[in-house]
């Protein structure tokens, strides 16, 4: 008999009814789109061949980085200048990352009617723009948030080799661990209090934009090209505004700028004073007020770009 | 089967700004397998996306399996499995996969959905084929997900829109058939909604008739489809001085009647039997005309506007 035409009936077939009540638990509903998420990502070569090719590129550039500073001379300031060269791989990375995993979120699914499947059941469109976010946000953390705290770690811990300001703050001295201690502890404190925020700060701009994006469209690449065209615009004022100002306001008006404003800045103010005078001098006292600035902007404009996503989603005409 | 009516509505209306949509209805079903009936553009899916809560009404109640559809549209999808007319696939995901989000979604723990999900696609006649991406499958494969995918929770009501669309004879019969077995094996509760008659005369008890977003008629399907069962002839009958009498006695008869614009159908085995009732009204039947015949033509005459 072909596969078509099954034997007996729904009965004999052993087809058993549950009990809806006894199981139903909708709040856990946003982390299985994002499970779901995941195993399509998995499923994805699009997705998975960059993503072993990332990891294997990200694997080597921390090897290379541990290489560098551990054969550096001391006092040489090898650890800036090859951290901030490194970084930005990182984030070019992460940025292919968004563009990869980030752009098909919504518009994927719009064009083959998933957000129909999703909603006849008794899924949330708040939950489902959730687990669509949290699964753009764990690619993103995976492949740029983790190298860069191991980046941070290893420099941090070859500091007598490479030891300048930056660096020696967070090193502990075996040999004098009793004096240094309570000073290290309170260095790298510090440094997870001003970067923790930060980067999630930007991580939730970056990913509610790109949500945004991807809401509108019905083709990933239309996203793409939604994003690359704002981006590209935004980049331009940037460098409008760098040739016009040199307070640390200027970094506002780039999309590079907030990422500084919010991460390295503050810990240059503490750590790195010289490097600090370099950047913001004359108007070094305008570094906080930027930085509240550069959050309240960041923050704001990541929850419009939310409650735009899930508004687009309530107006049916968009999926029905 | 669900003691109460699985659907209530009252003076329900939804309206688009450009005027289309359905309603107002005002309509109660018992449990079983009733048919929504009517061409496209009728209002039958613009019903079934208000009932699941997709679409806000523009005034009226609707209740299904008791819950109210503005207020709790979570906990009627919670009770409601919903097959859609269009192809629906989650990009990335293989059709067995596709059926346990389903599964999982509705409430069900991990492990659980998995078997549920084997269950479901078991029981539509989906096998090896169901770890193919749903694209790579046949339209009667992907139809037949779909229907899996509104089963695999157990739901108390399913709401079909469409599911012959598109099959061949073969796979047709079999989606009828597999309608019918859930609903007489499982207890579960079927609104079909289609534009095929005889696919409602297949598998469903009634049929609710939609033209232009009204209920134009209600159909008993299984009396209609008794009455050709035994030979009845549908007769166009006309009489001086009015029909009424003369229909209320076939009425009372046990005939089944049904009104037109212009006129009257009286299904019969044959016409003496009309003529002898007649005389027993008073009424002066003048034709009794053999007419057509069963739902088909019954719906036909509504969604032509012949009937009241």
């Amino acid at each position: 008999m072909s596969p078509e035409t099954p034997r007996g009936t729904v009965e004999s077939r052993r087809f058993r009814t549950w009990e809806p009540d006894a199981t139903v638990r909708p709040e856990r509903a946003w982390r299985i789109v994002l499970k779901y998420g995941l195993t399509q990502n998995l499923r994805s070569w699009w997705v998975v061949l960059p993503l072993v090719a990332a990891l294997v590129g990200l694997v080597a550039l921390l090897g290379a980085a541990t290489v560098e500073w551990g054969s550096a001379e001391e006092g040489g300031g090898a650890y800036v200048e090859t951290l901030s060269a490194f970084v930005g791989g990182i984030l070019a990375i992460g940025a292919a990352f968004v563009f990869l995993v980030g752009t098909p979120l919504f518009s994927e699914d719009l064009r083959f009617n998933a957000p129909l499947f999703y909603f006849s059941k008794p899924l949330r469109i708040r939950d489902y723009v959730l687990g669509k976010a949290s699964q753009l946000a764990l690619i993103v953390a995976a492949t740029t948030l983790l190298p860069i705290l191991a980046l941070l770690v290893i420099g941090a811990l070859l500091a007598p080799a490479n030891a300048t300001p930056p660096t020696e703050a967070f090193y502990l001295d075996p040999a004098d661990w009793k004096t240094r201690t309570l000073d290290t502890v309170g260095d790298w404190a510090y440094a997870a209090a001003v970067l923790l925020p930060g980067v999630v700060a930007v991580s939730a701009f970056v990913v509610s934009a790109t949500l945004l994006a991807s809401v509108y469209t019905r083709r990933a690449w239309h996203s793409a090209m939604a994003l690359v065209a704002v981006l590209g615009g935004w980049g331009i004022l940037g460098a409008i505004a760098s040739e016009t100002s040199r307070s640390a306001f200027q970094h506002i008006f780039g999309p590079g700028g907030w990422f500084y404003l919010l991460t390295v800045l503050p810990l240059d103010l503490r750590f790195d004073p010289q490097a600090r005078d370099a950047v913001v001098a004359p108007e070094s006292t305008l570094a906080w007020p930027a930085i509240l600035t550069a959050y309240v902007l960041v923050v704001g404009l990541s929850v419009l770009f939310y409650a735009l996503t899930v508004r687009r989603l309530r107006r049916q005409e968009a999926w029905l | 089967m669900t003691a109460g009516p699985i659907l209530s509505l009252q003076d329900l209306e939804k309206r688009f700004p450009n005027g289309k949509g359905v309603g107002p209805l005002d309509l109660e079903l018992g449990a079983g397998i009733h048919g929504l009936l009517g061409p496209n553009g009728s209002g039958k899916t613009t019903l079934l996306k208000t009932l699941l809560g997709f679409l806000t009404p523009t005034r009226g109640a609707a209740m299904v399996l008791g819950r109210d559809v503005r207020s709790d549209a979570l906990g009627v999808r919670r009770l409601v499995g919903y097959m859609p007319e269009n192809d629906v696939l989650v990009p990335g995901l293989s059709a067995a996969q596709t059926v346990r989000l389903a599964a999982e979604l509705c409430g069900l723990p991990p492990g659980r959905a998995h078997e549920a999900a084997s269950e479901a696609l078991h029981a539509v006649g989906l096998g090896e084929e169901a770890l193919h991406a749903p694209n790579r499958l046949s339209t009667g494969q992907r139809q037949r997900m779909k229907l899996a995918s509104a089963l695999v929770h157990a739901p108390r009501l399913l709401f079909l829109d469409e599911p012959t669309n598109g099959l061949d004879p073969k796979g047709r019969r079999m989606m009828l058939r597999l309608i019918d077995e859930v609903s007489r094996e499982k207890g579960i509760s079927v609104i079909l909604s289609t534009h095929i008659l005889p696919d409602v005369e297949a598998v469903c008890q009634d049929a609710v008739v939609l033209r232009d977003g009204r209920m134009v008629a209600r159909e008993d399907v299984r009396a209609r489809t008794v009455q050709r069962q035994a030979q009845d002839t549908w007769f166009d009958v006309a009489a001086l001085g009015g029909l009424e009498p003369f229909l209320e006695a076939c009425r009372n008869d046990g005939l089944v009647v049904r009104q037109l614009r212009a006129g009257a159908q009286v299904a019969a085995p044959d016409p003496m039997r009309l003529f002898a009732l007649a005389r027993k009204s008073g009424a002066v039947l003048y034709r009794a005309m053999p007419g057509t015949e069963g739902v088909e033509d019954a719906v036909l005459a509504h969604l032509e506007g012949g009937a009241a």
